[in-house]
């Protein structure tokens, strides 16, 4: 185990929250929307742990990720069920494997002129997800501790050995100056 | 009478023709360079007819299908950033509880030794190994060894 009882894990409380329960094909058929609805609170967690690397610091984050969820599909099925419900029936049949949208054009016309008047979230242009964006955050930038090794002390200065004077039998030619 | 009627079998006249030693080949209807040509314009021709009609609708229609894999990545790595911590606090609630009785045992280390030289405080992701310690086998396996699956 990689954790001793000192370090900081979130709690069973903490990190217990309702998780949202569709499959694949509900969520990919509205996550051009559901991105665009929920753009800051999901930028700001990437973000969080991009810098961050760690999952620990982020929980609240990713609940607030999670919430948005419930919140934006909340309202799909409140306004926009029939349209939605057909649109992403459309894509688990006829989308193949990978999902594809162009099968089901028209589907998502009325789906996002549906979205469009209750929610008012526009479908974004194409590649807005897949391009690098900027994003503002008031999240203070995390520094690492810094390092306190033991260093060693250092040594002794060495004698000046110029000043030392060398013995009789050292001497090149018994002392004598060429 | 029968030596008139005797006649000795020769070669023909003006001898036998050559003997055919080499391989024979079929000739070709069409020379290599008109078939390199010919090969070199249906594939140009195919090309410019994907790039007129067909090129930019895939890459567009590939673009999409990142765009929405993106827009739900945030939501997926929350929730598997949280399972992950829960099970991380479940081994460590599960070793205090099975080493109890053991002398000089410290939870998430060896004897007092530290798994890692982490002067700094870095997150280190535990291993498979450390992950899996306490579940069957067969948990582990599935996660160690996945089935490939190659139609999607």
């Amino acid at each position: 185990m990689a954790f001793t009882n000192d370090d900081y894990l979130p709690t069973f409380e903490e990190l217990t929250v309702p998780e949202i329960h569709l499959t694949s094909s509900v969520l990919v058929s509205g996550a051009h929307l559901y991105g665009k609805y929920c753009d800051n609170i999901n930028k700001e967690f990437m973000l969080c742990f991009q810098e961050e690397s760690d999952p620990r610091k982020c929980v609240s984050e990713g609940k607030q990720v999670t919430n948005c969820a419930f919140e934006f599909y909340g309202k799909v099925k409140k306004n926009c069920h029939e349209e939605f419900t057909s649109y992403w029936k459309c894509i688990d049949n006829c989308g193949s494997s990978k999902m594809d949208f162009s099968k089901c054009r028209r589907m998502q016309a009325p789906f996002d002129n549906c979205v469009k008047e209750k929610i008012g979230v526009e479908r974004p242009p194409l590649g807005y997800f897949t391009r690098l964006r900027e994003h503002e955050t008031s999240r203070p930038k995390p520094q690492l501790k810094p390092l306190e090794l033991p260093y060693p002390e250092p040594l002794p200065t060495a004698p000046d050995v110029s000043k030392i004077p060398s013995p009789e039998g050292a001497k090149c030619y018994g002392g004598i100056s060429l | 009478m029968s030596a008139k009627a005797f006649k000795q079998e020769m070669a023909p006249k003006g001898g036998f023709g050559p003997i055919h030693w080499a391989k024979r080949t079929p000739k070709p209807l069409l020379s290599g360079f008109v078939q390199f040509g010919l090969m070199g314009g249906f594939m140009g021709f195919w090309l410019y007819m994907f790039y007129k009609f067909g090129f930019k609708r895939v890459i567009y229609e590939q673009i999409e299908l990142q765009d929405a894999m993106a827009a739900i990545e945030p939501l997926l790595e929350a929730e598997k950033h949280r399972m992950f911590l829960i099970r991380m606090r479940q081994n460590r609630d599960y070793e205090n509880e099975l080493m109890k009785d053991y002398p000089g045992w410290k939870t998430g280390t060896l004897f007092g030794e530290p798994v890692f030289h982490n002067k700094r405080e870095r997150f280190m992701t535990p291993s498979l190994e450390e992950y899996y310690a306490h579940t069957e086998t067969r948990h582990y396996n599935k996660k160690k060894f996945p089935k490939i699956h190659f139609e999607f």
